[in-house]
Parts: C-alpha cells; structure tokens; sequence
C-alpha cells in the first residue's frame, strides 16, 4: 500500500509541480471519504488536480461547471418519457445526470444559485439522489470536488457557513514556486494523461485501512482540547461543530495513514487542521462585508491561533 | 386584590409557596430551632415563658402566610415590659442563671414575632447558640450533645438559606452538613490541644438542678431518691482486685451530728470549728493520712454526676488525689471532702482508699461532746431506753452491740413506705412501728446510744453499687443510705443498722432487698420490659455509652491532658508546650490546606509523559526556546542543532519512544520506561558537561 | 460640615485609590484571585466570634466540656467559612459591557457580565453580591467645572444587590448580565472609576469585597430642555443641485403618506386630486426629504448650559423624526446629516461642549436663514 501511496504522489506531482502538501492533503480528503473544496483563482490547476485525482485512481470522472442557469435537473437527472417505444414498454426511465460519476468535479460552484448548490450539497452529504420519490443511489467512492472562485465577482453566491460545513476540506493551491513553474513550463507532454495506478478495490481497500489506523485518547484529548477551546473562547465566532471533530480525526488517520504511519500523531492533527477547519472558523460573511478573499485568510488565521494556543502535550 | 385572592387559595399553598421564599423558610427553620431549643429547657424555664415562646413562633409561623399580620412593635413592645416586670417579680426566686435564661427566651421569642431585618436574624441565630450553650449546663449526655448539634446545624441552615440567594435547599443542607463535619476535626484538636483553665470566677448555680442527698435528714427524705434511679456517680478502679467486696462498699458523704428531735443535720459547731481549725492550718487527719505511705492504697477515679453542691462521696477512709483533680477538694475533721465550687457539671475527682485506716476522733474531745448532746425535744422511751443500757453495760461496744442485736432480734421490718411519724419519730418507731428504712434504723440508734452515753452520729451517703464492667461501678440514686458511727476507743466505728433487718440491702443491693421483702422500688409497665434479655442488653450498652462518654469527653479535664500530654511526650517542659501548641496550629493548618487546596487534577500521567515533559524542561532552560504550544517534531527542528551530539541524540530516543508510549497502540513497558530514564540522565549529563 | 475631616477622608481616598490601581489594576475583564479580594469578618462574623468566646467562658467557668467543644465547634465553623466565603468569591469573574451613554438628568447603567473564571470554569460564584460604586467618576476628560461634582460625591453611594444565579448545577446558562445604575449629574466624557462588589455568600460570617476598575469611558449627554432655537435653511454646497433636488424631489423620492395640508408648505406637495375630489387640502409627504436640510444654531448671548440643552432637546426631536440637521452654536459646528449616527455624534459633541472646545467642524457660511419658529418640532411630526 506505502508504495503504491508514494507512486500516486509521484504522478500527481507531475501534472501539479510544486504542491506537494495540497496534493497530500488532497489524497487525504479522498482516502478519508470526504468531500474537497478548492478555493482559487481561474488557472491555478484545479480542474487538472481533480482530473489527475479521478485519472490516477482509476475511477470515473465527469465535470459540472456551475453556472447560475444550471438546475438541479441538469445535474442530477431526469425522468424521460420513452413516447417512440411500442405501448408496453411506453415508460418513464431515469436519465442519469453528471453527478452520477465517482469523481465530480463541481466548477465554480458559487456561481450556481442555491438552489442548485444545495441540491449538490445534499447529494454530497447523502450520497444518494431522490428524483419524483425515486432513490438513485450515487456511485462508490463518490468524490465531489468543488471549486470556487475568491475573487469577489457579482452574480456569485457564496456558498453559506452551513454549507461549507459539508465539505471535508478546503484547499487553495496558489501561485507555484519560480522554480517549479519554470520545469512546469518546460514540461513537453503537459497534457499526457497519467496512468491509472489504482483501482477502485484498492481505494475501499485503503479508506478501510484508514479506519483502521489507532488513535490514542491522548489523540483524541487532543482534538477535544482543540474544539471546546473554539468553543469556550470569544475569539471564534463560528466554533467547531462535532461534524468538524469528526472529521478532524478521521483526517488525521488519513494523513498519518498517507505518511505511512500506523497510529496518529498531533503532528497529523495539525497538519490537516487548517484545511479542516479554516472554512469552518471564518467569520459569516455577513459579518465581515467584504470579499471571500479576505474571509479565507481570516479563516485561516483563527485556524493557526487556534492550534497555537492549544498544548498537543498536555495531560 | 392580592388579599382577596390570596383568601381563596388553600393554606397549603401558602405554605408551599413559603418554602419558595428563602427568608421565609429560613425563618420558618429558626422558629423550629427556637421551639426546639425552649423544649429542651423545661427545666429551668417558667411556665409562662415557655408559653410566651411557644406563642411567639406560632404567631411567627402563622405570619409567614400573609393571611395573618404579624403583631405590630407597638403590641411587642408592651409585651416587652410586661415580661420585664414578670420577670425580675419571679426571678428572685428562681436564682441568677436561671432568670438569666429565662430573659433570654423571653427575649428571643419577643425578637421572633418582630424579625425583619437581616441584623435581627444574626441577633436570633446567635442568642439560640447561646441558649445551646446553656442547654448543656443541665443535659451532658451522648444525646443531648447529638441533639444539639442538630438543632446547630438547623440554626446554620437557616443561616444559610437566608444569605444564599437562589441556592436550591438541598444544596444548603449538604453545606452545613459538610462544614459541620469539617469543623468537627479541627474542634475536637482544639480541645484536645488548647490547655484546660480552672474556672475563672464563681458562676450562679441552677437550683432546679440540684440533686442527690441533701445536707439535712428528715426521715422520709431517702425514700424520695429511693424512687430515682439516676446515675449517682461511677467509681473505676485500676484493676478488678481494688474494686471492694458489696459489704464495704460505703460511700462516706455527710456526717449529721445534730438532732432536733426530727431532723438530723450538719452541727453549727461542726462548721464553726472547721472554720477556725482550716484558719489555723491544721492539717486534717485525711491530709495526714495521706502523708504517711500506707501499705495498702487504692486509687481509684470518681465521675460525678453534677449536683450542683460541693460535698462529695468516698469510700471511707479516702483522700482526695488533688494533684489531679480539676477542682480543689478539701478534707475535713470529720473525714468528709468537698469540693471547692459546686459540681456543676460531670467531673472527674480522683482519690486514694485507705481500706485499713480508721477514721479516728479529729479534734479531740470537742467531737466526743458533739456527739453525746442529746436532744430532750420527745423521744422519751428511746432515751430511757438508751440508759437502760447505759446501766446494763459498762463497755461502749458492749452497748452498740445490744442495740444492734435489739434490731436482729426485735422483729423490725425493713419498708420504703413506712407510716407516718410526725411526733416522737424515734419512739414510734422503736417501739410502735418497728417499720422503716434506712435514715430510720439509722436515726433511732444513734438517738439511743448518745442517750446511753456512746458518742454516735448519723453518715449518710451511698451503699453498694452495680457493676458496669470489672473495674467500674456505677452508683444510683437509690444507693443512698444511711449508718452509724459511734466512738469507740477513739476512732469512729462503722455500725449500719439497715442490716440486721435486711441483711440483703447490703450484700445485693436495694432492689433484691425490696424483692425479698416483697416490696418493689417502683412499679411500672416497663419493669417487664427491663426484664426481657434484649432490653437488658440495650440498657447496658447504654450505660456503657454513658460511661465511656463521661470518662473520655466530660471527664476530660486538665489532668487527663496533661496524662495525655506526658504519654505522648514524657516529662512536659515549657519547651515541648510550644511544640504541642505550633503543633496544633499546624494540624489545623494541615485540615485547612486538605479542605481548600484545589484539588490536583486527577489526571495521572503516563510516566513516560512525565520523563518527556522533565526532558523538555532541561531543554527549555539549556536552549532558551520555549516549546509552547508547539508539537514535539516542531519543537526538535528548532532545538536540535543547538543541543550537543549526545543531548540530540538523547531528545530524539526520548521523543520517538514518547510517540510510541503515547500514540501507537503498544503498551507501555517498563523496559521503555527504565530506557527513557537512562536518556534523560544522558540528556543532564550532557547539560552539565556544557556548563 | 466640618472641613478638616472630609479633607482627611478625601486624602485617605486618593491614597487608597492609588495603592488600589497598583494592586489590582483596570481591566475590561476581572477574574477575581488572592491580590484583588479583601475579607473581614462582617457584624453577624464578630458577634459570632464573641459568642464563641462566651461559651468558652461560660464553659470553663461551670468546667462544662461540652460547652467548650460547642465554642471551639464554632469557632472552626467561623475559620472554615473563611474559605469558604473567599473561595466561592474567587469564583467571580465580571467583564464589563461599553455602557451607553445617557443624559445626565437620567439614570445610566453600567452592564457588567458574569463570565465563567479561568480558575474554575465548571463552578461558579453563588449568593447576593452587592454593588456599588466607589468612586463613580475616575477623572473628567473635557476639564470641565468639577464643582457639581463634588458636591455629588459627598452623599454615601447607595448600594444595589443581584442575587447571582450561579451556574452551580454545571449547567451552562446564558452569562447574566448585572445592570448597575449609574448616576452622574454633569455632562461630558467620563471614565468610570472604581465599582466595589461585596458578598458574604456561604453564610454572612465574612464580607468579602473588591474594588474593580473597568477601563470603561461613558458619555453623559446634556439635559434636554424644550425651548426656542433658530432653524436655518440651508443651502448645499452645490446650490443649483439642491435647488433641482427640490423641484424634483416629488419624482425621487418614495411616496411616504397623507397628511393635512399647513399653510407654508410648498404648494408642489399638496394632492390637487383631494382638492378636487372634496375639498380638504391634503399634502403628500414622501419618505425621503434629503433636500430639507436646517442648521439649528442658538444666539450666543444664551448661557452655554441652557443653550446645550436646548440642542440636545432638538436633536433627539429631530431625529426621532429623521429629518436632516446640522447644528451651530458659538464653536461647534456639525454639518447636516440625519440617522442615529448623527444623533449620536451630535449629542456627544454637545456633552463634551465647552468653550475651549475648538470648533468642531469648518463653518459653513452658505446657511441662508429662511425661517425663525418658535418650535420646530409641533410641525415636524
């Protein structure tokens, strides 16, 4: 399993120079079977981050860009009625939609209207689609990655804190290195697709493997400590939900898991902490007035004061 | 309109919502301690205060509802000096402490109708305290301690519920609770440790608690303590050896040389010549007797119940150990002790019996003349009698002996409930009734042989006792008796008529005297129960209870600290007073620092936790980075390239073992323990070698 | 009075007040802890110690054993409420909300929030605590006529009580706020000073107190007094564009209501449809007037307090109407604007108002009188 994890870096990290720790923690987001929010601006890679996830893992991958005359419908499907077929078999069949892939790629999610973001939004969390009272199923692994536009653009709809509550994690890749877009630049075959090295056995296989990993009470102390001090201090105006605890352990399994560790550390604790909880600790926007851009910095700055004035070695 | 509605509604409501008020409830609990408290001090208490307070918390009470107005100043105020003027009008009569707490009850009832202030509850809490306190003149026992504690407890509720606003009862109750039993160790080092003071000045004595014999004899007046079987005193000796055989056990209390033709009492001679022999420092024959060093002594321990009055009782012959009484007792002429100031309370008297010493003739011939005064008031028979044999026989002894065989022989009978004899008693009863008991039998002889010329007097004291346990006896009320000494060569002899009519009374006690006689001390439904096995086991444990309780607790005086003192720490010097004294400051400190301290957290640390946590400090001071709230991987970045070789080495194992003990799923061994304990050493080591 | 002592008892307080502010120094937030709280033994606590002394007398005196243990039960009873009292106070911790400001003939508050102490999260402070200020004022910012202040000060500060509600069952109610009244009976910027919070919780045997200073600084606005002032029409720096704001401000703005017509107002407004329909003159009035804006000003022969006064009146009238207003007098000079903001700064400029105060804003000399009333405010609402 290490080494077919280290192949997977490896390949990512041809087609995404230079981002080793949010190619990490996107491996992470997938092998802990959560959803993953890419947040940045237009051409950073998000689209061949999330291709080269779907392609090197080997499952099946459609893309929805999200604009705000897309309805749920497009996205989930719909019931046609077959009229040309003979009487008998004259029915009602259920086109799948898009989202019916195992990796989703969800672009610029926020310019969808909520109507149709919450309807992603639901099927994420559920992982199953209702159409006329009929339950569709969604494919397993189901992996959404949704990407939103920072820049403060008008006709977008900021996804709510509710909302961004589901996502497992939420990244931003950046501008690269000097160095590593210049061997990006002279990268030949940039658009090569990258060979599948997994496969979905594989990845059931490893997201039970994460379970698996042991996490100590000192561990757990130390994730508790980390949500009731958001919780008890006046400096986080949206706290930690149980959601977030959850999901901060289970990223620390998947992180110390991809580290090739067999237990957890704090140090795995804080190394998917902000990307956990940055969205998840911002300000309402509301609140702040301004653009998103300063909403995720904010955000990230009340992750790291969080994990600053926490002690991982307290009793 | 609230009137009107609050009329409707059921009183039981109004009751409940009480209980929602804090104030009202607090008061309702102090009414209930006052009414508590006024109950448990009948005895001093006038009827009519009793009444005034009984009626006061009623009102009280009955105001709580605002059905009821409470009675307005004006109203209390004439109260107020109504009860003045009933007051200082009994209270000549009823004595200074007793006046004074009947004030007091007088006072609290009348504060209890008005209580409205917070200053006036404080006032109430404090003066039912100091009515506990008084409580405890008369009641000593397990129980009336217990009891009282329980009525403070209510009184600290109250209080509690008064200033704790919002704090729900339950809460109250187990804070008092708690506080009781915190304070209860502390109390009892201070009274262990504070030194015991003699008392201060002279207080007032409670007449209504006066009991036990009384310093004159009418015949009739035994057979009234006969009735109660009160506890006397206990007597414990060292060892079930010294503990003298039923037949000799006389405790000697007041020798009455003077006959009025009805009543015996204590000769003004007597107390006139004591007077001036105590002027002129005449040691007293029991003080020289004391001096010399017998061969045969017994010391023994005496716990007396309080009597209110000074004289005391002792096997005859007995001197007092005072250098560990408590209370000074004196020794007098005529072999009697007393103590200094009345025996207000249980006490602990320690004496020594000289069981083969006589009680000899103490001031000469002034005691011979005392007791040969004959008095002319009736009794004529008795005295011809008493001549008769003065003719008859030559030899005192000789005369004593006829009488005491008259008694045998003469068909007496011994009774509790003899006829009456208000005129010449002694010749009634000599030579009419021949029915009677002690203070009888006792009073003829004595008449009779000063009449035949033998110097005699009457002793009353106590006979016999039960045993309670080997060493202890216990002696009741209905012990008292009464006997003969005549002078006979000089030394006062013991002769107790009582036992040619009712050899039993001496050996066995009254009560199988009685029964033999075919009379009954007392009769009663529970007699039948005191027979039943179980109700005999529980009265013993009780009296064992009692006893052990008046030993250790009431009896604990100065003496039984310093014993205490010198068991623990041999001979005291001022020196080792100072070490018991900072010592009970700090045992006190001690308590206070077990109670407050905050608690340290319960969170036990894994050791290797610890040892990593000791090899961050050494880092920390070695390096000047602090960790913070860094993890460990951060901190080693920072800090291993300023360590040495071996230090790094040594933080590296430390923490890579760490992780293992902490995070991984591997029992802690002790091998990794005893290794993280050898790199820390290597990790001070290497601090030392730098610096 | 006699002069000597209150001079005395004024130094003794300065002294103590500055020792104070070395001791426990001020803070928005106070967790109470050994150096900040003060304990003695109250009334009830001494006659509770002389009680206990009497039982010991009276117990040696009748060599009454019991009577001693009751007396030194007491005794300990009264050492361990010592803890215990500083212990359940030591569990308080106060954060002090801004208070807001009020009008000095008013009663102001101060709100003071129970907050859960660092020491001791899970269990908090429980009983009455009594509150009141120490010294209500710390120093006056604008340095303005202490004399008021003084005579103020010398009256004993009453004293309020809150029974706490005291989180004791670990259950975690919402944070109770204690609102202190606040009297201070002159306008201007204030910091407040000390506040002294007492408890004798447990049982009344101690009084357990401290002297708390919450950095907070509060605006006392003037008394508002009804009376004449000049309204003037003014014209906007850009005088064509107010002037077609005017005309066209029935275009612009909202339809508000129907109000009956007076004489004076533009005949523009009034509803010619009513007016035909039955007669009955009716006015439109619309939601929105940024067009009329007035600078109410008082001659400057007024005394300064009457003057303050009187604006602070028309400022709170005006607003309460939202109308547009700016405000000149002597120095002070606001330009016009309207929402609660502009109340605000308007009041709290007339507060601080002095004669030293320099001039608030540039004045602006394009205000053109248009109309002298006696009150404004009968016919702006």
């Amino acid at each position: 399993m290490r080494q077919e994890i280290i192949r997977v870096q490896q390949a990512l990290s041809q087609k995404i120079i230079g981002k080793d720790h949010q190619l990490k923690l996107a491996i992470t987001c997938l092998l802990a079977n959560g959803h993953l929010l890419i947040e940045d601006l237009p051409g950073m890679g998000k689209t061949t981050l999330s291709h080269a996830l779907s392609q090197v893992f080997g499952l099946q991958y459609s893309r929805i860009q999200f604009t705000s005359d897309l309805l749920p419908s497009d996205m989930l499907g719909v019931n046609i009625f077959h009229s040309h077929e003979s009487d008998e078999s004259k029915r009602f069949s259920f086109r799948h939609g898009p989202i019916f892939s195992q990796v989703v790629l969800a672009d610029e999610l926020n310019r969808a209207s909520p109507k149709t973001q919450s309807a992603l939004l639901e099927a994420m969390e559920e992982r199953q689609v209702s159409i006329d009272g009929v339950t569709h199923a969604l494919p397993s692994p189901f992996f959404v990655i949704a990407t939103q536009n920072p820049s403060y653009q008008s006709g977008t709809y900021p996804l709510p804190e509710s909302q961004l509550d589901r996502f497992f994690m939420r990244i931003s890749l950046g501008y690269p290195a000097w160095e590593a877009e210049k061997t990006m630049l002279l990268q030949q075959d940039a658009s090569a697709p990258l060979s599948q090295i997994l496969n979905e056995m594989n990845l059931h296989q490893m997201q039970s493997d994460v379970s698996a990993v042991h996490a100590s009470d000192a561990v757990i102390h130390y994730i508790l400590r980390l949500v009731s001090e958001s919780r008890e201090s006046n400096d986080y105006p949206n706290p930690l939900s149980p959601r977030a605890s959850r999901a901060l352990l289970q990223g620390a399994k998947a992180w110390a898991f991809v580290s090739g560790k067999a237990y957890v550390t704090p140090e795995d604790v804080q190394a998917v902490f902000i990307a956990i909880t940055a969205h998840r600790l911002m300000l309402p926007s509301h609140q702040l007035g301004q653009g998103p851009q300063t909403n995720a910095f904010d955000g990230e700055k009340l992750s790291q004061k969080l994990l600053d004035s926490v002690d991982p070695l307290a009793a | 309109m609230n009137q009107v509605f609050l009329r409707r509604i059921p009183r039981f409501f109004i009751y409940k919502a009480v209980f929602s008020q804090p104030r009202a409830l607090a008061i309702l609990l102090l009414c209930t301690a006052f009414s508590l408290i006024i109950a448990t001090l009948t005895a001093p208490l006038m009827i009519w205060v009793l009444m005034l307070g009984g009626c006061a918390v009623i009102v009280r009470i009955a105001g709580l509802s605002t059905m009821h107005s409470l009675p307005t100043s004006r109203t209390v105020n004439l109260l107020a000096i109504l009860a003045v003027f009933a007051l200082s009008w009994f209270g000549l009569s009823a004595g200074l402490l007793d006046s004074m707490i009947n004030l007091l009850v007088v006072a609290s009832g009348l504060k209890i109708m008005l209580v409205q202030k917070t200053r006036d509850f404080h006032l109430l809490i404090c003066t039912c305290l100091f009515l506990i306190g008084c409580g405890f003149i008369s009641s000593l026992s397990v129980f009336a301690w217990l009891g009282y504690t329980a009525i403070l407890a209510l009184l600290l509720i109250a209080t509690a519920i008064y200033h704790g606003a919002g704090v729900s009862i339950k809460k109250n109750v187990k804070f008092v609770t708690v506080l009781i039993v915190q304070a209860a160790p502390i109390a009892l080092l201070l009274f262990l440790l504070l030194p015991q003071l003699p008392p201060l000045w002279q207080m007032p004595t409670s007449k209504s608690t006066e009991t036990g014999l009384s310093d004159t004899v009418t015949p009739g007046d035994i057979a009234s303590l006969a009735s109660s079987s009160a506890l006397a005193f206990s007597a414990t000796f060292d060892s079930p050896n010294d503990v003298p055989i039923a037949e000799s056990r006389y405790w000697r209390a007041i020798t009455l040389e003077h006959f009025d033709g009805k009543t015996w009492s204590i000769s003004d001679k007597r107390k006139q010549a004591e007077q001036q022999l105590a002027l002129m420092g005449k040691p007293t024959p029991l003080s020289v007797l004391a001096e010399n060093d017998l061969p045969q002594v017994t010391n023994y321990e005496l716990i007396v119940e309080p009597t209110q009055q000074t004289w005391l009782f002792a096997l005859e012959p007995s001197s007092p150990n005072n250098r560990e009484n408590s209370i000074y007792v004196r020794s007098l002429f005529d072999y009697t002790l007393r103590a200094n100031s009345p025996i207000s309370s249980k006490k602990a008297f320690y004496m020594r019996y000289f069981p083969n010493a006589n009680i000899t003739n103490g001031i000469g011939k002034f005691e011979a003349q005392l007791n040969l005064e004959v008095s002319m008031n009736g009794n004529t028979r008795a005295r011809m009698w008493g001549q008769t044999l003065a003719n008859q026989y030559s030899n005192a002894q000789d005369v004593v002996e006829a009488v005491m065989r008259e008694f045998g022989n003469g068909g007496f009978r011994y009774t509790l409930s003899p006829n009456a004899m208000p005129t010449d008693p002694v010749d009634r009863f000599l030579f009419e009734e021949r029915a009677g008991f002690c203070a009888h039998y006792a009073g003829a002889m004595v008449y009779v042989l000063r009449a035949a010329g033998v110097p005699a007097r009457m002793v009353t004291g106590y006979q016999g006792g039960s045993a309670l346990n080997e060493n202890v006896l216990q002696i009741r009320q209905y012990d008292s008796h009464a006997w003969v000494e005549a002078l006979i060569n000089n030394v006062w002899v013991r002769f107790d008529p009582t036992s040619m009519a009712a050899p039993s009374r001496l050996t066995f006690g009254l009560e199988r005297a009685l029964e033999e006689l075919g009379e009954s001390r007392q009769t009663t439904i529970l007699s039948d129960f005191s027979n039943s096995a179980f109700f005999a086991a529980l009265q013993s444990w009780f009296q064992q209870l009692d006893y052990s309780w008046s030993k250790w607790v009431l009896g604990f005086d100065n003496a039984a600290q310093t014993n205490m003192f010198e068991e623990l720490l041999g001979a005291l010097t001022p020196q080792k007073m100072r070490f018991v004294f900072l010592t009970a400051l700090g045992l006190v400190g001690i308590i206070l620092a077990l109670y407050f301290l905050p608690k340290r957290q319960r969170k036990t640390l894994s050791p290797s936790h610890s040892i990593l946590l000791k090899a961050i400090k050494h880092v920390e001071a070695e390096t000047g980075v602090q960790r913070g709230n860094k993890t460990l991987s951060t901190y080693l970045a920072e800090v291993l390239p300023l360590l040495s070789a071996d230090a790094a080495n040594a933080l590296q194992q430390l923490s890579a073992q760490f992780e293992l003990d902490s995070y991984a799923q591997q029992a802690e061994t002790q091998q990794t323990q005893t290794n993280m304990k050898h790199q820390l050493k290597v990790l001070k080591q290497a601090r030392k070698k730098k610096s | 009075m006699p002069k000597v002592p209150l001079l005395m008892s004024k130094h003794v307080k300065r002294r103590l007040l500055k020792w104070l502010d070395k001791r426990v120094p001020a803070s928005h937030e106070h967790h109470l802890n050994l150096n900040s709280i003060f304990i003695l033994p109250s009334g009830f606590g001494w006659t509770f110690i002389i009680l206990s002394l009497c039982l010991f007398l009276l117990g040696t005196n009748y060599q009454n054993n019991l009577m001693l243990l009751l007396s030194y039960l007491c005794l300990s009873i009264m050492l361990l409420t010592l803890f215990y009292t500083h212990q359940n106070f030591a569990r308080l911790a106060v954060k002090a909300l801004p208070p807001n400001p009020f009008h000095c003939n008013l009663q102001g508050e101060m709100q003071l929030q129970v907050i859960p102490h660092t020491n001791s999260p899970t269990k908090s402070c429980c009983g009455m605590l009594s509150i009141k200020w120490l010294n209500a004022i710390r120093h006056v910012e604008t340095q303005e006529r202490t004399r008021d202040y003084t005579v103020e000060k010398s009256a004993a500060p009453p004293s309020y009580t809150f029974a706490l509600n005291g989180n004791i069952d670990g259950h975690e109610g919402q944070a109770q706020t204690l609102h202190v009244p606040l009297n201070i009976a002159t306008r201007g910027k204030f910091t407040l000073g000390r506040i002294t919070i007492a408890c004798d919780f447990p049982l009344g045997l101690y009084k357990c107190w401290t002297h708390l200073d919450f950095q907070q600084h509060v605006t006392v606005y003037a008394k508002p007094l009804e009376g004449p002032v000049t309204i003037d029409k003014v014209a906007s720096a850009d005088e064509s564009k107010s002037v077609s704001q005017i005309n066209d401000s029935t275009n612009n703005d909202d339809f508000y209501a129907l109000k009956d017509y007076e004489v004076g107002q533009p005949l523009n407004r009034v509803s010619w449809k009513h007016v035909a329909k039955n007669g009955n003159w009716v006015s439109k009035s619309f939601t929105s007037l940024c067009s009329d804006s007035f600078v109410l000003s008082i001659p400057s022969n007024v005394d300064i307090e009457t003057a303050v006064s009187l604006l602070t009146f028309e400022t709170l009238s005006w607003s309460a109407a939202d109308r547009v207003f700016g405000i000149h007098y002597k120095g002070l000079n606001i330009a016009p604007n309207h929402g609660v903001e502009h109340m605000q700064k308007c009041l709290t400029a007339l507060a601080c108002f002095n004669r030293h105060t320099p001039p608030f804003s540039p004045v602006d000399d394009s205000t053109v009188s248009i109309s002298k009333r006696q009150n404004e405010r009968a016919s702006s609402v």
